[in-house]
């Protein structure tokens, strides 16, 4: 009986050295809460809770790397070796995953009662160990959603974040909102799942450049950015602006709120701009100096001057739009978030592209000597 | 084939390129000789696509650089270019480098092991070839860099300055063997800088000649010695070519000197 107990928890559990590097984390806590106790009591002093802070941060930070493990330990996309094996097996997403499922199962409620039996909740109340574990679970199954291309899940479950932080003070309804969201998330893993064949998540894609060095970095013929589709774009665009909405209405402003609001705003769509023009920048500088264009009186060279012209107008459109808005009588809290997606998506989708761009634009293509893997002879 | 049309290129106020025209066949070992300054990298950044032409362009297999996204990726694809200085990956190794650099062609993963384990022998580097690059000398990182041009198979070869940088003379050996290969092979065309005459001669189907970015001469050596009148090795040629006063001015101050 105790031995099919036993196989039945051990389908989801941690691997053990997490769970004693957990164990001993607490008993330490205790232990120093213990010692603490025992030669302040003569001194009146009761220190009982020295030690609670310790215990409800290890519990908080327990729950949300379970959450993250359940996607982590059990995803094939984070194991190359698994997804090769895979691969190599009958196995089709219709059968259950040989090593255990990336879905919820009664296992993890029992793991979460242990770990909420270990929490006083004198600092941190019990209700987060939940939303620890879910948000590990779900911050986790996005990225996996979002790198085998399940984008409506991706976008719906970042939504629903937002939305979540909007029921903030109500803690059950966030419960009710995260259990949604993870369904949603379940549903997606298990169409990633079908994604055929199954990449596994190589963290060298994130890097800027790619460490071949010059001039083989910008000049190879694998252009990046091509796998950030429209609909991303402007996923993202929406997203963005959503979460703005949500944190003018949630967060607790010192000052005027519109007036907080237009200064993040500013910083927002600044920031935007900038990295838009950088991203066009470097690497593809003019073809000729600011002083040859003086001399030479070709003030303007289109071929090269058309990539400024994103930028200009997402400036203009972010000073001129909440403005104008508001002469209508739309609130700057309102009026802010929706510009921001306007920004953004001029930013995000307005041409050149960046392929179109690097393999055709009038530029000098120079060495990104930021570059720390690569360095001159 | 290799076309440039009526390219001119500046960077600031003096064109460093102007209205270069001329064509390599495909096979043909093309060496760009002339003085420091005078436009043979910027030449060489041209045609790589690094750079982009104020003026003309260049079409290389029929396409035109950056005319269209189709074009310049095709273009790439057969394009190998090597500047002066390279800029090396100094945490990989040797090899990892290489192995990167043959992956990003899509050279099959056996041919490209074994081509890895030849150009690292060639090159005196089988030893150091696990090793990081950071830990070479700079004439090893030169070597390197070579290999990373070689183990492309691109049929189109674009080297700045190949000789230069610190290689020994087992290196230069090694390189001039490769490049002599590659001239007789037929099916790679190769543009280099070259800062040495001798070189150029031995080695070169075509010499173009530059000076104040202009394409002074550009033909075989034989005919560039028929073109000065001068039959000596090819340095005297391109004194008398480039510097048609300077033999004379040696001449009056020796002959001076005598008197």
């Amino acid at each position: 009986m105790i031995r099919s107990v036993v196989r039945w928890l051990r389908v989801t559990c941690p691997p053990m050295r997490f769970v004693v590097a957990y164990l001993g984390f607490d008993a330490l806590f205790v232990l120093s809460g213990l010692v603490m106790f025992t030669f302040l009591r003569e001194a009146g002093q009761l220190v009982i809770a020295s030690f609670a802070p310790g215990l409800d941060g290890s519990a908080v930070l327990a729950a949300l790397s379970y959450g993250a493990f359940r996607v982590f330990g059990f995803h094939p996309a984070f194991r190359p070796g698994y997804c090769r094996w895979l691969a190599a097996t009958p196995w089709t997403h219709r059968r259950p995953l040989p090593d255990g499922p990336v879905h919820l199962l009664p296992q993890d409620a029992i793991f979460l009662a242990l770990i909420l039996l270990m929490t006083p909740g004198i600092v941190i109340p019990r209700i987060v160990i939940p939303f620890a574990f879910l948000s590990g679970y779900l911050l986790l199954s996005v990225f996996t959603l979002a790198w085998t291309g399940v984008r409506l899940h991706v976008f719906v479950v970042l939504f629903g974040f937002g939305v979540a932080a909007l029921l903030f003070g109500s803690p059950w309804h966030m419960l009710a909102v995260f259990g949604l969201l993870t369904v949603v998330a379940t549903l997606g893993l298990k169409r990633s799942l079908a994604k055929s064949p199954l990449e596994p998540i190589d963290l060298r894609a994130f890097a800027v450049t790619p460490a071949y060095g010059w001039p083989w970095s910008q000049l190879h013929f694998k252009i990046p950015g091509h796998q950030f589709t429209r609909t991303d774009r402007i996923s993202v665009s929406l997203l963005a602006g959503w979460w703005f909405l949500v944190a003018v209405c949630v967060l607790p402003m010192k000052r005027d709120v519109e007036e907080n609001a237009i200064f993040t705003y500013l910083v927002l769509c600044g920031f935007a701009v900038l990295i838009r023009f950088m991203v066009y920048f470097i690497g593809f500088f003019p073809p000729i100096s600011l002083w040859g264009r003086l001399w030479t009186g070709r003030l303007i060279i289109p071929g090269y001057d058309h990539m400024l012209l994103t930028p200009l107008c997402a400036t203009v459109i972010a000073f001129m739009g909440p403005t104008a808005l508001a002469a209508l009588g739309v609130p700057f809290t309102i009026g802010c978030p929706v510009f921001l997606v306007v920004v953004l998506l001029v930013v995000l989708t307005v041409g050149p592209s960046y392929r179109k761009w690097a393999l055709t634009g009038r530029h000098r293509i120079v060495p990104i000597k930021g570059n720390t893997n690569a360095k001159q002879i | 084939m290799i076309r440039v049309v009526d390219v001119t290129q500046h960077y600031g106020v003096r064109p460093v390129l102007r209205q270069m025209s001329f064509e390599v066949e495909t096979g043909q070992l093309v060496t760009v000789l002339g003085p420091n300054g005078m436009g043979k990298t910027t030449l060489l950044g041209v045609l790589a696509g690094v750079l982009c032409p104020q003026k003309g362009h260049v079409e290389i297999a029929g396409r035109r650089r950056r005319a269209s996204e189709e074009d310049e990726l095709a273009i790439r694809r057969q394009v190998a270019y090597l500047p002066d200085p390279p800029w090396l990956p100094m945490e990989r190794t040797g090899r990892e480098f290489l192995i990167a650099v043959g992956q990003l062609y899509q050279i099959d993963a056996d041919r490209l092991m074994d081509h890895c384990d030849r150009l690292l022998t060639l090159f005196d580097l089988a030893d150091k070839g696990d090793w990081p690059i950071r830990s070479y000398s700079n004439g090893q990182k030169k070597k390197i860099a070579l290999c990373s041009a070689l183990v492309t198979e691109a049929p189109y070869l674009f080297l700045d300055e190949p000789f230069s940088g610190g290689l020994d003379p087992s290196g230069i050996l090694a390189l001039k063997r490769v490049l002599q290969h590659l001239a007789e092979r037929n099916d790679v065309t190769v543009v280099m800088t070259a800062p040495v005459p001798e070189l150029a001669e031995e080695l070169s189907h075509r010499i173009a000649v530059l000076q104040d970015g202009r394409l002074l001469a550009y033909d075989t050596v034989d005919g560039l010695r028929h073109l000065t009148g001068c039959p000596g090795p090819l340095a005297e040629v391109l004194e008398k070519l480039i510097h048609p006063e300077t033999a004379d001015h040696i001449q009056q101050y020796f002959e001076g000197q005598q008197s």
